[in-house]
Formats: structure tokens, sequence, C-alpha cells
């Protein structure tokens, strides 16, 4: 996975205290910045080489200390890189999830071929064969097969990289892999149920927006370029967001309020989020390391090292 | 890199090639002129007279001139200027119809990686860099959208066009073919008016058209695409009353918020490449091999070649940034023998080498297509080639763990430019060229032959050939066991 500096100044915890798989997926996308060796593990001396790394990359002008500007192109520059990354992904997806469902190989998704695997996604959920989808029905289970041929240390890498990816994703469209997902997208009445008539009225509509010659066929291109109408809407909203984060992170790193980072500024702030994520304090800090489930104000926890 | 053929004015300055033959008899001319098209054009003339060729050379630069003033984006009052503007009425001139048409005809041909309607997006990259703020890729691909079925009936007045243009959605932007057609034209023109030419070359900014009497080659060298100023040139080709063009060489690009951008858009959406290959295409006229050039900068590397394969007499090698090579059925018999001993030997002796594979039917629930990875291995157990990949999703290509290790994990371009979507079962054949990954000639000697299929709720199967490409004829066949059918690999030399 490609490493990219997103989370530079993100981790200055200036958020109350979240639930853990949050704090978690932080401290993951904290070891996926700073982890240059890519053994899952961090210590002080890996940490402050990969952050004087970053500050120089900040520092255009190389007069080392980071200005407003400079940290806000930075900041852009690294959140710019970490979109077009996830949306390549979701796009390459995209290609691979059309050549799935295109199963006799004509390079066409016809209206059959749609629905058909709609229909297998509609019984996935509707565990107990009802005909429609209620809150009644269970959690479907995914099951597989396959029998692995991975041996212990390779799935506990696979599981790994997944957590890693999963928790720098930058890019989330809302899901229909969950029952709450495709009430959300389906439950066209708001009835808290999904009928197989209300579904397909729905993947109805989705397919002839697709299909933009209206010819009952989508073309590769068609289908992609749908899912990219969504997925860029998407991601004008997340990158909005997203970029608001950069005033109060500035502020937060610029300690006296100087309008400039220091490289003291810019390793203390990393000093203090290793204290805290170095639960056993054993001078390193883990994937596998418990969190702290408290997370504290930033500014207490540098008083505290200080 | 594809220079843009349309914005300067030349500047004439022929330079004769030196010779002892009178001034009067029929000789090879050769002329330098810097500022064609903005760039420098090379024209040499055999079996004529130093003063007719000059004569003619001239006014074929005229017709250059002329066509630039007719064609160019950059003159506020050529034709194809008006038109844009949406300023222009009557109908078209012949010159310039001949080649909106051509445009149309590369669209479909090419489905789609070729346009020549993406000026109105090129201005909005072009105010995007000076505002530093990204263009918004949805209305982009609205844009290129609108742009694409926009169609045009070039032979009628305007007024009667089925769409009339509107500057802000369709404004023609023809530099994808408009320096092939004006080498195309002057060479018309040069052949029709010296009736004693024997030979006659053009070369403007790296394209050129060739023409021998005798039918004796041409020898054209290919630069680096990724370093097209270095002078080394990474192989010689010959042609015969062909033409060669190349694009995605050097290229240049947008630079927003200190993020390049190729400036080269995909037509498919307006989006600037990514990862673009540069592309050397070898066709019977320069036109066609420029719109193709242009095109394989859109396509994925395989998709682009697999395309060049189906079109009639026409070859193309692509290269990615990171030297992957890849090149159509026959483009290496358009390359000139290397010189070294080992060379000229696999030359003379080039193995025909084939493998058939069979991707079986399987009576299971959920069946979903397999990943296939073929790959070639040297004596070293080192991967010269990869050979096949079926299916491009990093999940379950990794699923082919052996491929994976020893290939895949190493060079994204594998999945990304180079794998082919999944397959349904059926029988396959495959050949290799006995070349590695960067289009080398591998060595006489030992090599080992893999091929790895894992499906998702089945089993990855491998299987193994070792042949010596020293020892042949060689012919293997495996049974069918696990998600791979019966195999066959048969590698005989051909004298």
């Amino acid at each position: 996975m490609k490493k990219t500096a997103l989370t530079l100044f993100s981790t200055c915890f200036m958020l109350s205290a979240t639930a853990a798989t949050d704090i978690e997926n932080e401290k993951y996308r904290w070891l996926a910045q700073y982890d240059s060796n890519q053994d899952y593990t961090i210590d002080v001396e890996e940490l402050y080489s990969s952050r004087a790394t970053l500050f120089e990359q900040a520092d255009k002008n190389q007069d080392k200390v980071i200005d407003a500007n400079e940290h806000q192109q930075f900041f852009e520059r690294n959140l710019q890189e970490k979109i077009d990354y996830d949306r390549k992904q979701s796009i390459k997806q995209t290609h691979v999830r059309f050549n799935a469902m295109d199963k006799n190989d004509n390079n066409l998704m016809s209206y059959d071929e749609y629905m058909a695997t709609a229909k297998r996604s509609f019984d996935f959920y509707d565990t107990d064969k009802s005909g429609i989808i209620t809150l009644d029905d269970k959690k479907p289970t995914f099951t597989s097969t396959k029998k692995s041929t991975l041996t212990d240390a390779e799935k506990a890498e696979k599981k790994r990289k997944r957590q890693m990816r999963n928790a720098t994703r930058v890019v989330r469209m809302p899901t229909t892999h969950s029952k709450s997902g495709m009430l959300v997208k389906y439950d066209l009445n708001d009835d808290q149920q999904i009928t197989w008539a209300e579904y397909q009225q729905k993947r109805n509509l989705d397919f002839a927006r697709a299909d933009e010659n209206g010819d009952k066929d989508l073309t590769n291109d068609e289908y992609v370029a749908e899912f990219e109408d969504r997925l860029d809407t998407q991601i004008a909203k997340i990158k909005a967001a997203e970029l608001n984060k950069n005033t109060p992170l500035f502020a937060s790193l610029d300690k006296n309020n100087n309008q400039q980072i220091s490289v003291a500024e810019f390793q203390l702030n990393a000093l203090v989020n290793f204290t805290y994520f170095d639960t056993d304090n054993n001078g390193q800090v883990s994937f596998e390391e418990a969190v702290n489930e408290q997370m504290l104000p930033v500014s207490l926890l540098a008083l505290s090292k200080l | 890199m594809k220079s843009n053929p349309l914005k300067k004015a030349y500047l004439l300055v022929l330079l004769y090639g030196l010779s002892a033959v009178a001034f009067a008899a029929p000789q090879t001319v050769q002329f330098t002129v810097q500022g064609v098209l903005g760039t420098s054009a090379d024209i040499t003339l055999g079996g004529v007279t130093q003063q007719e060729a000059k004569q003619q050379v001239s006014l074929a630069l005229d017709e250059i001139k002329r066509l630039e003033m007719l064609l160019s984006n950059y003159q506020n009052d050529s034709e194809l200027s008006q038109l844009n503007r949406g300023d222009f009425t009557g109908k078209l001139s012949a010159e310039l119809q001949q080649i909106l048409t051509l445009c149309e005809l590369w669209q479909a041909r090419s489905s789609n990686a070729f346009s020549c309607k993406l000026g109105a997006a090129q201005s909005l990259w072009k105010n995007a860099q000076k505002s530093q703020i990204l263009p918004d890729r949805k209305a982009l691909r609205s844009l290129a959208r609108a742009a694409r079925k926009a169609k045009f009936s070039v032979n009628l007045p305007i007024e009667n066009w089925q769409t009339i243009p509107q500057p802000t959605i369709v404004n023609f932007d023809i530099n994808g073919l408009a320096k092939g057609y004006i080498i195309d034209h002057a060479f018309a023109y040069l052949k029709a008016s010296l009736p004693t030419l024997t030979s006659l070359s053009i070369d403007i900014g790296g394209d050129g058209r060739y023409w021998q009497q005798q039918q004796k080659p041409f020898t054209i060298g290919i630069s680096q695409p990724f370093k097209p100023h270095d002078n080394a040139t990474i192989a010689q080709i010959k042609v015969i009353n062909q033409a060669i063009a190349a694009s995605g060489f050097g290229s240049r690009h947008y630079l927003i918020k200190q993020q390049k951008f190729h400036h080269i858009l995909n037509p498919r959406d307006a989006w600037p490449l990514n990862n673009a290959p540069g592309a050397i295409v070898i066709a019977p006229d320069a036109t066609t091999a420029d719109a193709i050039a242009t095109a394989l900068n859109a396509k994925p590397m395989q998709a682009g070649i697999d395309w060049v394969n189906q079109l009639d007499n026409v070859e193309a090698l692509v290269i990615s940034e990171q030297g992957f090579q890849l090149a159509s059925n026959r483009w290496h018999h358009y390359q000139l023998p290397a010189t070294t001993a080992a060379d000229k030997h696999t030359q003379l002796n080039i193995p025909r080498f084939s493998f058939d594979f069979t991707i079986p039917t399987l009576d299971v629930d959920d069946y979903e297509k397999p990943y296939v990875a073929v790959w070639i291995t040297n004596a070293e157990r080192k991967v010269v080639k990869n050979l096949l990949m079926l299916g491009k999703s990093e999940q379950w290509a990794q699923t082919n763990k052996r491929w994976w290790r020893k290939s895949g994990r190493h060079h994204e371009l594998l999945l990304d430019g180079l794998a082919r979507p999944s397959r349904k079962p059926g029988h396959y054949q495959l050949s290799w060229d006995w070349r590695d990954d960067y289009g080398n000639k591998v060595a006489m000697g030992e090599y080992q032959l893999h091929i790895e299929v894992s499906r998702e709720d089945g089993a990855a199967t491998l299987a193994n050939f070792s042949f010596n490409s020293t020892e042949l004829p060689f012919k293997q066949t495996k049974p069918a066991q696990g998600e791979i059918g019966p195999l066959q690999l048969n590698i005989h030399a051909i004298r």
C-alpha cells in the first residue's frame, strides 16, 4: 500500500474520547504513516526520523519552520494524494465487479446479468427467506468453502494489512454490505423493510441511469461512469470536510502561537502521541499493543511529559 | 512528446546535403528546416536535381504553412479558431472536413480512446493551472461525454449541422492527428510534383513518412520514451513505404498545487492520463500512425496492443515509464537485429513457442472466473517474462501466491496495465517471442514456464514445465488437475 503523510497533522487528539475501534484506527493510521521499515512497530528513533522527513517535505523554503501557507499546501497535497489513491482502488474494483457480473464474457452487462446479481444480493440478506428483508432477518454469515492455504503468520499479516488499509482509507462510499446500508439505499418508503418489488424498482432506476444509450446493455464504460459520478460527489463532500481540519490542526501544533511550527514543536507532538500509544511503556508502539481507551487532551499529555 | 504541430511559424532554412554531383544532375538532396509546425523537419529526396528539389520543397513548405494557417488553434483567424468560437459560417474547407471526418472515424475505431473534441476541457485545465484550483471531475466527465456524443455532418454548411458547436462543450483540438495529416499532405504533394523521384522521406518532429521506389528500407532510431533527450536509442527499426509516429514521449504537465498532471487528457473523462505509456506506431500513412499512437496513450498497455493486433498493416510498441514493453504481433519483424553473436544466433533460430491451456468447466455453486498467471523464469529462478495475467483485482491476484511473491507484488503495472480481465472456461493458446518484459531477447538456455490458477471458493493450482531452448523440439503435456485443465507446451525451431 502506498504510504502517504495524510495524517501528518491529524494525530493531535484534540477531540474527546471516542470508541475503542476509532482509537485503534487512529493508531493504525499513525503506524502506517511512520513505520518506515514496515515491521508494524515504531520506536522513538524511527518516529523522529520519519517526522524529520515529513518536516523537510513540508518546509518548502527550507527555513526550518513550517508557516501556515506551507502547512496548508502540504496538507492539501497529501490529502489529494490519498484521495487519488483511494479513488483509483475503488474504480479498479468497479472494473473487476463488472467483469465478474459479465458472466458470458461479451464485455456487456445485460439487464438479466445485472438483475441476477441483484437477486443474489437480495437473497443473501433475506436470511429467513420470507421474500422481504426486515429487521428480523438474522445477520448473514460470510462463509467460504475454500480451504485457506495460508499459514498462521500469513493470515496475521493479511489481517494486519486489511486493518491498516481500512483505517487509512479516506474515501468511503455508502455501503450496501450491511443490512442497515441496504435499508438506507433500497427502503424507498421508509417502512424499515425492503420488498423484492421495492428493491427491483431501485435497481431498475440505477440500471436506467447507467444505461446512457438506453440499449438495455451496460458497457464497462457506462457501468463505471455511473459509479464514478456517485464517487466523485462523495469525494467532493469528504474533501471539503477534511480541508476544514487544516486550520485547527495548525493551531494545535503551533504551541507558542507564533504562526510557525518549529522542528521542536513538530517533534514534541509526535512524542506526545507516541507516549499515549505506548501503553506498555516499553519504548515501542506495536500493531498488537492495546490502546488506551481514555483519550486525554493533548495539552495535558504534553505537560505531563515536559 | 506529442509536440504541438501547429504553434509556430516556420523559419525557412534549407541545408543542402554535400554532393560532388553537378547541380543539375539527379541526386539525393537533404533539407533540414527549422520552425516547421513548431519543430524541425528533415526532408530527403532521391532522383531529383537540387534545383527542382529546392523549388518543390519550398512549395511544399508553403503548403504546410497554408495548412497551419487553416488548422491552427493558436491563430485567431484560422478556420479552426473561427469554428471553435462559433464565428464560422458556410462550408468548411476540404482539409478541415477531412480532418474532422478522420477524427470521428478514429474516435469510433479506438472505442473513444481518441478524440479531437477536448479543446474545451483543455481550456479548463489551462485555467486550472492559472487559478491553482482543480477542475470539478464530475463536470469534466459530463463535458467529455457531451463532446463524445456530438455528431457533425462536416460536408454540410455549418448552419445545417445537427449539433451547433458550443465553445464551452465542443471545442476542436486536432493535435492528435494534425501533424500526421500535414506530413501526408506534403508527402503527396512532393510525390506528385516530382515525377523522377526515386525516394522520399519527410520527418517532422520525430513523426515521418518514408517511400523508396526500389523497396529499400529506411532505418529509424527509436529513442527512450521517457528520456527523449538522452539521445539513446532503444531500438532501430526498418520501414518500407510506411509511416511512423510516436506519442507520449517526454510529456508536458499541468502543475496545480505542486501536483503534476499529464497534458494529454483521457477522452473518456477529460482527466489527465495517469501512467500513460509511450507509443510508437508503424502504419501505411502518417495520419493513421499519429491517431493510433495518440489513442494508445489512453489505453491500458495490454488493451492497446490487443487493439493494434486487430488492425491491418499496423504495428506498435508501447513502453511504460518503468521500461516494460509490449509489442504487437509483428513489431519485431521491423526491428533490426542486434549485433551480438548471441542475438544473431537467436535471430536466426527463433523457436516457435506454443502453450495451450484450458480453464475447465466446473460444476460448482457460485462459480467465479479464475485468476490465471503464466510466467517464465530463467535458470536462476528469476522472472524474465510475465506472459499472461487474467484478472485485475489485487486481492484475488494475490491468491496466485507463487506468482504474487515472485512478480506481482513488485510491479503495480502488472495488474494496472498488463493484466486482462478474467475469462470464462475454455481453451486458450499463448505464444512467446523469447523476449523479456523489457523487450530484450533472452539468451538460449534453461527456462521454466509456470501456470498458476486460483478461483474464489476453489483451490489454487500450479503447474511447471522445464525446457531448454538449445534442446529442441520440446513437447510435453500434463493432464488436468485441480483448477487447471489439460496443458501442452510445444517448442520447435524454425530454420
